[in-house]
């Protein structure tokens, strides 16, 4: 019964969160915290926190996170009811798009969807811009701390490695990893 | 960045080239192009949006990038996490409805397997001063992705006035005044409807 109510609340989660990860947190306090008394406010912090940390897009990693902790608190198995939440949070959006995709070929015929479409390339072209930015602000200056200068001098220096040699996304991400590590030896933390 | 870089093959040969190829290999090149995504994206979904750009577009040309603009338009105007909906796009359009589902698996996989191990010790894997070390070094090549993919995506879209306009408005809601990008998308769709639809014909009429 737990794993159902896991996989509906999370497919309700899915189903009504748009426009990004960070969209979803209201919802999915009001139903965890608020409606099914599953964790608590401090909980739910760490589970952002640890979101953020780790690899992947932060409703899944929200969605395992809460439960592998459900689970454990009813004495069933973690792995399964975590499979149930992750499953529930992306099951809507998978339907949504499979079924977009299939009718985009025929949508495209039509003059105003291929008229809408051009007109949201700015767009999508700002939010990019705006999502570099935040991101940008976020680590160069943290909340209640001064300037980050050896993270904005890593980013400046990253940026023109990759202005001059040829490095693959995966290989870049790898190496922001290990220099990270190596900046760390030498007592500076990014 | 002012060209495609040399290495970029011809999107549409190498995207034909792809659905050739059996489905077997079709169904193993994207989980191992989304599987690698789920484990290294950090910092929210456009970072896939920049990795989508690189190798998809760039490298493998499974993809144009007038493609990837609209597959990030229907993703953000759709329920769910970006990255999941751009990972389920392309498995469509790769390899079917199967495609979409092992793309979107392979997606993931990873972020779920993470998760699963680190929930036992996690608030001493968020303590550790080498993950919190590896993680700054990530976040930061991670931004530099997304500006790079900015800069390209930005070559890609018409220069006029009203597309500046439509950029400048969308970057100062989401940037400045934190609105919801569901919106600020719709508007852009409304704008195109508008400029690239309505306009030219009424112009046409009244010529």
């Amino acid at each position: 019964m737990i794993y159902w109510m896991l996989f509906w609340t999370f497919l309700k989660v899915g189903l009504f969160t748009i426009g990004g990860g960070y969209a979803m947190i209201p919802l999915i306090q009001q139903q965890l915290i608020d409606r099914h008394g599953w964790i608590t406010h401090e909980q739910f912090t760490d589970f952002v926190g640890i979101a953020e940390s780790t690899p992947g897009p932060f409703a899944i990693n929200i969605a395992t996170f809460a439960g592998i902790h459900v689970g454990e608190q009813h004495g069933l198995s973690p792995i399964l009811a975590s499979v149930c939440s992750t499953g529930g949070v992306v099951l809507p959006s998978l339907i949504i798009i499979l079924l977009i995709a299939g009718a985009f070929h025929y949508a495209m015929r039509h003059w105003a969807v291929r008229a809408a479409l051009e007109g949201a390339k700015p767009v999508v072209v700002g939010l990019i811009g705006a999502a570099a930015v935040t991101l940008l602000s976020h680590t160069l200056l943290p909340a209640g701390d001064t300037f980050h200068w050896a993270a904005a001098g890593f980013a400046v220096a990253l940026f023109l490695l990759t202005q001059w040699v040829k490095i693959g996304a995966v290989a870049l991400i790898l190496l922001g990893g290990a220099l990270g590590l190596v900046l760390q030896c030498f007592g500076i933390s990014l | 960045m002012e060209t495609a870089p040399a290495h970029a093959p011809d999107a549409q040969t190498a995207e034909s080239s792809l659905k050739e190829a059996g489905l077997g290999k079709r169904l193993l090149a994207l989980t191992l192009t989304f599987g690698k995504f789920g484990g290294i994206t950090f910092g929210g979904g456009y970072a896939i949006v920049a990795l989508l750009e690189e190798d998809l577009v760039r490298k493998k040309g499974w993809l144009t990038q007038d493609e990837l603009f609209n597959i990030i338009t229907v993703g953000e105007s759709t329920p769910g996490p970006i990255a999941v909906n751009t990972a389920t796009f392309v498995g469509y359009r790769l390899a079917g409805i199967l495609g979409g589902f092992v793309a979107t698996t392979a997606l993931v996989f990873p972020a779920w397997l993470v998760i699963v191990i680190v929930s036992g010790f996690y608030l001493q894997f968020r303590e550790n001063v080498w993950v919190a070390a590896a993680l700054g070094g990530i976040r930061v090549a991670a931004i530099v992705l997304i500006v790079r993919a900015f800069l390209r995506m930005g070559h890609g879209v018409p220069r006029n006035k009203a597309n500046a306009i439509a950029f400048g408005l969308a970057f100062l809601l989401v940037a400045v005044l934190e609105q919801n990008a569901l919106w600020v998308v719709v508007g852009g769709l409304l704008y195109g409807v508008l400029w690239y639809g309505v306009r030219p014909r009424l112009k046409g009429e009244k010529a």
